[in-house]
């Protein structure tokens, strides 16, 4: 196995967990399109690697790549496609507050994939204005006046119950 | 909800995530993806330096063909051999020797064996001499019992308890390819603990807790080269249970299974 195939496989088995939670949040709430996300992203990571390892800079990479990635799946139109699978997928659900955890993750759908990603990078993430405003590239004011609606949307839909996330369905 | 602060989308967004499923991305299609994609920006880095030098070729010959005032002297006829015409040819149909019908597909038969590799494995989880924790109620496999593996090498079933289900995985597998790690990776979250382990008999064992998502995964690399990777997770099926259920004595008990083989037959 090459150098650059065992340094990247510590890396994948490091961050590939960490990494599907951050995408299953940004693509709105959805594991299948979540690992898809990290297996994008981790391919692009991979064919990068040497270069990424003399800049020291991948975990940043990693973020720019899946948020492009996650922001340009939900805007293809054929992002609800239906795909015909052989078993019905597993679908977590936790064993306790189930709805709760679903209305999030519908509140969550129904931000714009831009906003959705400053919400996620600053508050999943815990990363700074201008950390987010890096991996965006976009500029301060834009990430913080894109968070302070992505708040107000969040705090509208979640405010009102099930009756209002339900309605956006 | 009067207030929304930054501390309730930081608790929303940890609601959002409960109940993980399983993880299966799928370690070999990441790296032979990954291949991919190098291969294309190396033959895209050939392609557009052939085509540079020949942009670049052309441009200097015209350049010096409309720049030349006199007429350039043609260079004397080499002696070759007479000039041949190449008929065009079809393209030929493969073909193959007369005793040897085409056909679409090869399937080599060797004598089947009594019992299949899933088999002496299946038996070997079976006949385990493993102490299971009293709260599971029942196992259920994906394959038929719970020690089933398939033909990939997978066993996965279903461990039922009072309070939910939790999933277990056992995935055997041969030197080939990109390996599990059994190196501890960097430690990047406090939640994540790994060990490591070499057995007398050359056994390695790699233990791997994430107790921020109550999960394990323990990978024993065999003197014979099988790779055996033990994880208990959230069944993600309903109705799931997010608290581990399983020792990690058990896992590694599990990895260590003995007659459990991916190379064999």
């Amino acid at each position: 196995m090459s150098d650059r195939d065992s340094e990247f496989g510590e890396y994948l088995d490091s961050r590939a967990a960490v990494m599907r939670r951050t995408a299953y949040l940004l693509c709105g709430g959805d594991w299948h399109r979540a690992e898809d996300l990290v297996q994008t992203t981790l391919a692009k990571i991979y064919a990068a690697w040497p270069r990424l390892v003399r800049g020291s800079g991948i975990d940043g990479y990693a973020r720019k790549v899946m948020v492009r990635a996650a922001i340009d799946d939900s805007r293809r139109a054929f992002r609800r496609r239906e795909n015909a699978v052989e078993r019905l997928p597993e679908v977590g659900v936790p064993p306790a507050g189930v709805d709760d955890a679903v209305d999030v993750r519908r509140a969550l759908a129904r931000l714009p994939a831009g906003q959705r990603a400053v919400v996620v990078l600053r508050y999943w993430d815990d990363l700074s204005v201008a950390e987010t405003a890096k991996a965006l590239g976009k500029s301060e004011g834009t990430i913080k006046s894109q968070a302070s609606k992505g708040l107000a949307t969040l705090r509208t839909l979640l405010a009102d119950g099930r009756v209002a996330v339900e309605g956006l369905r | 909800m009067s207030e929304f602060t930054e501390s309730d989308v930081r608790a929303a967004l940890d609601r959002a995530v409960a109940g993980e499923p399983p993880f299966t991305l799928d370690r070999e299609a990441v790296f032979a993806e990954g291949r991919r994609r190098v291969r294309r920006r190396r033959t895209a880095a050939y392609g557009l330096a052939a085509v540079t030098a020949v942009a670049v070729i052309g441009t200097s010959t015209l350049a010096a063909g409309a720049l030349s005032t006199s007429p350039q002297p043609m260079p004397p006829a080499a002696p070759t051999a007479p000039a041949t015409t190449t008929k065009p040819t079809k393209p030929t149909k493969p073909t193959f020797p007369a005793s040897t019908p085409p056909s679409t597909s090869t399937t080599t038969h060797s004598a089947a064996p009594a019992t299949t590799s899933a088999d002496r494995n299946s038996a070997a989880m079976r006949d385990a001499s493993i102490a299971w924790p009293v709260e599971i109620l029942r196992k259920e496999g994906a394959h038929g019992e719970w020690y089933r593996f398939d033909a990939t090498g997978t066993l996965s079933a279903r461990l039922i308890t009072k309070t939910g289900d939790r999933r277990l995985i056992v995935q055997l597998r041969g030197p080939e390819g990109v390996p599990p790690a059994t190196e501890c990776p960097p430690a990047t979250r406090s939640s994540l603990v790994c060990s490591r382990y070499d057995h007398p008999d050359g056994t390695v064992l790699r233990v791997l807790e994430d107790h921020a998502a109550s999960s394990i995964v323990v990978t024993s690399l065999r003197p014979d080269d099988t790779y055996v990777t033990v994880q208990e997770t959230a069944s993600g099926i309903l109705p799931s249970r997010l608290a581990r259920v399983l020792e990690t004595h058990t896992v590694v008990d599990l990895a260590l299974v003995e007659g459990l083989s991916a190379t064999g037959g």
